[in-house]
C-alpha cells in the first residue's frame, strides 16, 4: 500500500487504520494463544482465566474493523487494489476473531485438566501452539509486507500441525485403551490438540487471502505444494 | 568570460578621455582660432604701420619687397580710395577701395581690420588696411591682406599636434585603465568564484590576498569568514556524530515516532532488540515493527492520555525478549512539540534471575517441606497410637526414616553446591582414566537400569589420554548424569557412553539416551538450581532438583564444561568435556 499515495490524505489514513487495527488483532490473538500454552504448561488456571477474560477486547476490536472496513467500501468505493484489501480484511479479521474464540476454548479445557493431575508430560502441545503461533505472525507480516513467498511458506506448514495432531491422537488412544480412568483427561488434551490443528487451518485460511490479495489469484482450494518446490 | 566590471571601468576610462577631446573641440577650437587669427592680424598691423612710415612713392617702388618680408598681399590705395597698386594684381585694372570696410575704418581711425571673401581671390581673406599720412593729411592707404586658409593652415598645423599629444597622452591612459579595471575587476572575480564555491556547498581554498588595500581586506575577510564557518559547521557535524555515536553505542533502544506514529528514527541498540533490516523499521509504526499486543495497548494509552507510561513488554520470536518500555514525549524538539519517544531496556536477564531466585526459594521451601509434611505425618500418626502397632510402627518409621534421607540428600546437596560455588570444596587433581570410572559408575547404577530393561552400550576406545580431575568428583558427575538418563528413559529403552579424544585438549564423554528429551526453550536454564522442565516431570522421579547443578558447577571447576542437546521424544545428549592431563604437570 505504501508503494501507491492515493490522492485523498483521509482515505489513505482510514485504509492505513484498518490494517493496523489487524495487526493488533493479530498481536492480541497471538498472546492469547501464547497465554494458553503457559497455562497448560505451568497448570495455571488463573492464567486460562485471564485468557478467557481478555476475549472482550478481540470481539471489540473485531466490531471495530468490520465496521471501518464497511464504512470504508460504502462511502469510498475503492477500486481493484483496495477493493481486494478491504475485502480481504474483513475475511482476515473474521479468522483472527474465530481463532481468539478457540484459544477461550483451550483455557476452558485447561480449567478442567488442571483440576486433575497430570496426565503426561507435554511436548507435541507447546510445539503446536508454537507453529500455529508463528503462522499467523508470518501470515500477517505477508501481508504488511506484501510477500506472497512468506505467506505461501505458512500454507505449507499448516501440514506439520496437521501430522501432531494425528500423532498426539495415537499417543492419546494407547492411553485410554491402557486406563479408562484416563479417557477424561485423554479426551480434553485431544480437544485442545485438535483446537490447534483448526488453528493452523485458520491460519493457513489467513495466508491463502494474503496471496489472493496480493496476486490476484484465488488460491484457498489449492494443494499448497503444487507448483512450488517440486 | 571577461569581466562586466572590467568592461564598466574600462569604458568609463574611454568615455572620460573622449570627452576631454569633445570639450576641446568644442571650446577651445574656437578660441585657438580667434587667438592665431588676431595674432597675425596685429603681425600685419605691425608691418602696416612700419610701411605707412614710408611715403606713397616710396611704397610704390618697393611693393614688391614689402610683399616678400611681410608675407602678404599689399595693396596701395591713395586717398580718394584708387589703387595704385598691387603686389598681386600689377596690370590689371582695380575698381576704387575706398568703400571696403577696413579702408572706412583706416581713414576715421587710422587703421582698420576686416575678414572678407575676397570675390578677386575667391577666398576668405584678413585685411589690414593703415591711413598713410603726412602733416595730418591723409596721403592714401596701404592694405594688408592675406588669405585666411593660410591661418587655417597653420592652425591645422597646431591642431596636428594637439591631436598627436592627446593620442599619445590618451594609448597609455587607456592601457593604465585597462591594467586598473583588471586589477580591480579579477580579484573581485576570483572572489565570486569562492563565493559560488562556498554556495555549492565547497570548501574553497583559501585566497592570497593581492594587495593590501580594501580589496585585499575584503579577500581576507571574506578568507576568515570561511574558516569560520566551516569551523562551526564541522563542529556541528562532530557534535552530531558524538551524539549519534552516543545515541547508537546505547545498550537501550531507542527511537522516534514522527507526527503519523512512524518511526522516524531509532539506534543501534534498537534495531538489535527487534533483528530487522534498517528498511523494516525506518517509516513502520510500533505494531508492524513489534507485534506486541502489550505494547500497543501502552502506546494507545499514551496517545490518549499523553502521561509517561511504564511498561513491561515480552516480544521474541525466536528468543525470549523482555523489554522494560518507557513512552514519553519529547520535551524541547526543533519543530514538533508532540514527537514521541520510546525507550526499551533489555530486562530479560534481569527477569531470568528474578523468576530463578523466586523459583530458588519456592523451590527450597516445596522441596524441603514435602518430606517433613511426610515425617511430621507418620509421626503424629505414632503419636496417635500407631506406636502400639508393631506392623504399622515399623512402616511408618521407615517411611519418615526415607523422607529424612530424603531431607538430608537434599540438604547435602544443597551444601555441596554451595560449597563449590563459595569454592571451598577441595578438589585433587590427578591424572585420572576416565574409562575406569565409567566403569565403576555403570556397574553402580546396572541394578537401576535393568529395573527399567534398559540396555546401556558403551564404546571407550582404548587411546584415551587422561584426564586431569578429581576422581570422586568425576564419580559424581557421572552418576549424576547416568542417573538421569535412566530416570528419564522409558522402560526398554537404550543409553549409550562414549569417550573420545578431541581436538588434543579435552577428552569428550557423551551419555546419549533415547528418553523424553527437553524441549529447546529449556536447554539454556538446565544449570540452575531446582529448575525443572515441567513442574511435575522429576520430582515424581525423586530427584532433588539439584543434580544438574551439581554437575555444571563441578565441571567448571574442572576447567571443563557440560552441553546438552535434545530433541524432545527422541532423547538427550549430554557432552561433557574434561581437560586433558599434561605430563609435567602431573608430577
Amino acid at each position: 500500500m505504501d508503494a501507491k499515495r492515493h490522492t485523498s490524505k483521509q482515505y489513505e489514513a482510514e485504509l492505513l487504520e484498518v490494517k493496523e487495527n489487524l495487526l493488533y488483532l493479530g498481536a492480541l490473538v497471538q498472546e492469547a494463544i501464547e497465554d494458553s500454552i503457559q497455562a497448560l504448561m505451568e497448570r495455571d488456571t488463573e492464567l486460562a482465566r485471564k485468557v478467557i477474560a481478555n476475549d472482550v477486547n478481540i470481539d471489540k476490536l473485531d466490531d471495530e474493523i468490520e465496521e471501518k472496513c464497511v464504512r470504508l467500501l460504502a462511502l469510498r468505493q475503492p477500486a481493484a487494489r483496495d477493493l481486494r484489501f478491504i475485502t480481504t480484511a474483513i475475511k482476515i479479521n473474521g479468522h483472527l476473531e474465530r481463532i481468539g474464540d478457540m484459544a477461550v476454548k483451550i483455557c476452558e479445557k485447561i480449567a478442567l485438566l488442571n483440576e486433575e493431575p497430570q496426565l503426561k508430560p507435554y511436548i507435541d502441545l507447546p510445539r503446536m501452539a508454537e507453529i500455529a503461533r508463528s503462522m499467523i505472525r508470518q501470515s500477517l507480516d505477508a501481508l504488511v509486507n506484501e510477500d506472497v513467498e512468506l505467506a505461501n511458506k505458512v500454507r505449507r506448514e499448516d501440514e506439520i500441525v496437521d501430522s501432531l495432531n494425528e500423532q498426539i491422537f495415537r499417543e492419546l488412544l494407547t492411553f485410554m485403551m491402557e486406563d479408562h480412568r484416563t479417557i477424561h483427561r485423554s479426551l480434553l488434551i485431544m480437544q485442545i490438540s485438535k483446537t490447534l490443528e483448526r488453528i493452523s487451518d485458520h491460519a493457513k485460511s489467513i495466508a491463502d487471502m494474503v496471496v489472493f490479495m496480493i496476486t490476484g489469484m484465488n488460491v484457498r482450494h489449492q494443494w499448497p505444494f503444487e507448483g512450488q518446490e517440486t | 568570460m571577461k569581466s562586466r566590471l572590467f568592461f564598466k571601468i574600462f569604458a568609463t576610462y574611454l568615455i572620460l578621455v573622449l570627452l576631454v577631446m569633445a570639450v576641446m573641440e568644442f571650446f577651445l577650437t574656437p578660441k585657438i582660432r580667434e587667438t592665431i587669427t588676431r595674432g597675425v592680424m596685429e603681425r600685419m598691423i605691425g608691418h602696416g604701420r612700419i610701411m605707412a612710415l614710408m611715403t606713397v612713392d616710396e611704397m610704390l617702388r618697393k611693393v614688391t619687397e614689402l610683399a616678400a618680408g611681410s608675407e602678404a598681399r599689399i595693396t596701395i590705395i591713395d586717398a580718394s580710395g584708387k589703387v595704385l597698386a598691387d603686389s598681386s594684381w600689377k596690370d590689371q585694372k582695380m575698381d576704387n577701395h575706398l568703400n571696403r570696410s577696413e579702408v572706412q575704418e583706416a581713414r576715421l581711425k587710422g587703421q582698420g581690420t576686416a575678414i572678407r571673401y575676397s570675390r578677386t581671390l575667391q577666398q576668405n581673406m584678413l585685411y589690414v588696411a593703415i591711413a598713410v599720412r603726412e602733416r595730418d593729411h591723409i596721403q592714401g592707404y596701404i592694405r594688408l591682406s592675406r588669405s585666411l586658409e593660410e591661418v587655417s593652415l597653420s592652425i591645422e598645423h597646431l591642431y596636428w599636434s594637439i591631436y598627436l599629444t592627446l593620442f599619445i597622452i590618451t594609448i597609455p591612459s587607456l592601457l593604465l585603465a585597462f591594467l586598473f579595471a583588471r586589477n580591480i575587476a579579477s580579484p573581485i572575480r576570483r572572489l565570486m568564484e569562492l563565493t559560488q564555491k562556498m554556495r555549492a556547498g565547497e570548501k574553497p581554498p583559501p585566497m592570497l590576498a593581492a594587495s593590501d588595500d580594501e580589496l585585499g581586506r575584503l579577500t581576507q575577510d571574506i578568507n576568515f569568514i570561511i574558516e569560520a564557518q566551516h569551523e562551526k559547521i564541522r563542529l556541528a557535524t562532530e557534535e552530531k556524530s558524538k551524539l549519534e555515536a552516543a545515541f547508537d553505542g546505547m545498550v537501550e533502544g531507542v527511537l522516534t515516532l514522527d507526527g503519523d506514529n512512524r518511526i522516524d528514527q531509532f539506534n543501534r541498540g534498537l534495531r538489535k532488540m527487534v533483528g530487522k533490516r534498517r528498511a523494516d523499521i525506518l517509516g513502520k509504526t510500533p505494531l508492524e515493527v513489534f507485534r506486541s499486543a502489550d505494547l500497543q495497548a501502552s502506546f494507545l494509552r499514551f496517545r490518549e492520555t499523553r502521561e509517561t507510561v511504564w511498561q513491561e513488554v515480552a516480544l521474541g520470536d525466536e528468543r525470549p525478549l523482555i523489554l522494560d518500555v518507557n513512552i514519553s514525549a519529547i520535551k524541547g524538539y526543533p519543530g514538533d512539540e508532540g514527537k514521541i519517544m520510546m525507550v526499551f531496556h533489555d530486562v530479560t536477564r534481569l527477569k531470568q534471575l528474578e523468576r530463578m531466585r523466586m523459583d530458588f526459594v519456592a523451590n527450597v521451601t516445596h522441596e524441603i517441606r514435602t518430606p517433613l509434611t511426610a515425617i511430621i505425618g507418620y509421626i503424629e500418626t505414632l503419636l496417635q497410637g500407631a506406636v502400639h502397632d508393631r506392623e504399622q510402627m515399623g512402616r511408618f518409621l521407615q517411611t519418615a526414616h526415607n523422607n529424612a534421607q530424603r531431607l538430608n540428600r537434599l540438604v547435602d546437596d544443597l551444601l555441596t553446591l554451595s560449597n563449590i560455588e563459595m569454592g571451598e570444596t577441595k578438589m585433587q587433581f590427578r591424572a585420572v582414566t576416565i574409562a575406569e570410572i565409567i566403569g565403576e559408575v555403570l556397574k553402580t547404577m546396572a541394578p537401576q537400569a535393568a529395573g527399567k530393561k534398559i540396555t546401556v552400550e558403551e564404546n571407550l576406545p582404548e587411546d584415551i589420554p587422561l584426564v586431569c580431575a578429581d576422581r570422586d568428583r568425576v564419580f559424581q558427575i557421572l552418576l549424576n548424569i547416568l542417573d538421569n538418563a535412566i530416570k528419564f528413559t522409558p522402560p526398554a529403552g537404550a543409553i549409550k557412553i562414549t569417550a573420545a579424544k578431541q581436538d588434543g585438549e579435552t577428552v569428550a564423554v557423551r551419555i546419549a539416551d533415547t528418553g523424553i528429551g527437553i524441549p529447546k526453550n529449556d536447554l539454556p536454564r538446565l544449570g540452575e538450581r531446582f529448575y525443572r522442565v515441567e513442574k511435575t516431570r522429576s520430582r515424581d522421579s525423586g530427584g532433588t532438583g539439584l543434580g544438574l547443578s551439581i554437575v555444571k558447577h563441578l565441571m567448571a571447576a574442572h576447567g571443563g564444561r557440560m552441553e546438552i542437546d535434545s530433541t524432545p521424544g527422541q532423547g538427550t545428549t549430554v557432552s561433557l568435556y574434561f581437560p586433558v592431563a599434561r605430563p609435567p604437570a602431573d608430577s
